[in-house]
């Protein structure tokens, strides 16, 4: 056998390989293995994460620390110090600004249960938007729980492991959500695209939309409780010889800079499935 | 010797490119240090390895994606074996060839990812995906193929020096 059959061989059990875990994965039977797999990296990831938060946080905050090295280099390493601790400060205020503004909004909605979660990393795929959380079955997370932040609707847990979950984004172009603009109460869906935005769809030409109307979630379904912000219209395409009209939405939530999320843990979602899956019982003719 | 470099390599690549290349876009595209690697690895002479860097990067890729689990690995097998067919071309050491090789893996990977999303059900653009995605994302890794491929080409060389006919 040449080297090269010898290759095309390795390649052709590599693919299979792929194939029949493509297809193990369809039947959910390597969630176990996946969530084991997965340890290892949810701790890199968390330590990565750290470790860029801080490095980003001195670019940011410290731009003129390389001037200030050149001045003197016991002033250097004071100015540093401080500096450090200053950052520090800084990125505590800002996780607390975060944390209250998250607390406020738990205050709004007293009849949900939530629990905070640290984002540790995003999809690699350029044409999925997920989300790893830091907190997995070990503290009560299950699939299909709402993902939510002050500022509104973030997804909902797709996959749950231990210590860490992913989140399919609302801007996800897998997504959807039932929705409702706040002022009509008119219904539609709320699904995501691949720029990154998201559209409210199926909305009745008979409808006035106006740019700035909030848009909800409408509870309808069951996957989502009723009443969380998902954003705002900003623009309306309607066309005159279409049955149904579309808006652009805004979401409320800045999915480039996700770093702290309430988990709604007490949300069940409804199975609706059964309903579509019961077979007709047939009528019997009266005796 | 090939998996005990690539495993821990790859899995920072995938961890890092996850927590840390995800948060920067150009235009709609990002850079895939995953793909640059496994390519790099299988230009530098690891013809059979290429394709078993492919299959475990693709893993770890996938592990921390939410698309379809095997999906990565799948492309990036495929796309090492086809990088490795370069092997005994008299234009294999051109300087140009790791270049072209990922620009058009670049879309093969994408094609590829977007064909298995669509087929697991995911509404896929294609028009806006190949132009907002792919050809930025190609631009990128073409531009960060060449620090890569010299430097796995240089631990490549060291792991496996080259044999001298006496």
């Amino acid at each position: 056998m040449s080297k090269l059959q010898q290759r095309t061989a390795l390649v052709g059990v590599l693919v299979a390989i792929s194939l029949a875990l493509l297809w193990l994965n369809g039947t959910g039977r390597l969630e176990g293995v996946k969530s084991a797999v997965s340890l290892p990296f949810t701790a890199m990831q968390r330590s990565v994460a750290r470790a860029w938060g801080n490095v980003v946080e001195i670019f940011q905050k410290n731009p003129d620390a390389e001037a200030v090295r050149q001045e003197n280099t016991e002033l250097q390493a004071e100015v540093n110090r401080l500096q450090t601790r200053v950052t520090e400060l800084e990125e505590n205020e800002a996780a607390l600004k975060t944390l209250s503004g998250l607390v406020n909004y738990a205050r709004t909605q007293p009849q949900n249960d939530y629990l905070a979660a640290n984002v540790i990393g995003r999809d690699p795929s350029p044409f999925l938007k997920y989300i790893l959380l830091d907190r997995g079955s070990d503290d009560g997370v299950r699939r299909d729980m709402p993902v939510v932040t002050d500022a509104g609707l973030v997804g909902k847990v797709v996959e749950v492991t231990s210590q860490a979950c992913k989140v399919e984004l609302i801007v996800d172009s897998n997504s959807a959500v039932n929705a409702l603009l706040q002022k009509s109460r008119e219904r539609g869906v709320v699904v995501g695209e691949l720029a990154g935005g998201v559209v409210m769809q199926y909305v009745s030409q008979q409808v006035v939309i106006e740019p700035g109307e909030p848009v909800l979630t409408s509870g309808l379904g069951g996957t989502y409780p009723a009443g969380i912000l998902i954003g705002t219209v900003s623009a309306v395409q309607k066309l005159n010889y279409e049955v149904l009209q579309q808006a652009d939405v805004t979401p409320g939530a800045d999915f480039t800079h996700l770093e702290i999320v309430l988990i709604i843990v007490n949300f069940k979602p409804i199975d609706l499935e059964p309903f579509f899956n019961a077979t007709p019982t047939p009528v019997v003719p009266a005796p | 010797m090939t998996l005990l470099i690539g495993l821990p390599l790859l899995a920072i690549a995938a961890v890092i490119q996850s927590s840390v290349i995800a948060n920067f876009h150009f235009y709609g595209g990002s850079l895939d240090l995953v793909l640059i690697m496994t390519l790099s690895w299988t230009l530098a002479g690891d013809w059979e390895g290429g394709a078993a860097w492919g299959f475990c990067g693709g893993l770890f890729v996938d592990l921390l994606s939410g698309g379809p689990f095997g999906l990565t690995s799948l492309a990036l097998v495929i796309l090492a074996y086809l990088a490795s067919l370069t092997e005994g071309r008299l234009w294999r050491s051109h300087v140009l060839l790791p270049l072209i090789t990922v620009a058009f893996s670049t879309l093969g990977l994408h094609v590829i990812s977007l064909l298995g999303l669509s087929v697991a059900g995911w509404p896929i653009d294609w028009p806006l995906s190949l132009l907002r995605v792919t050809l930025p994302a190609a631009v990128l890794n073409t531009v960060f193929m060449l620090p890569f491929s010299g430097g796995l080409r240089w631990l490549h060389d060291i792991l496996y020096p080259a044999q001298v006919k006496m």
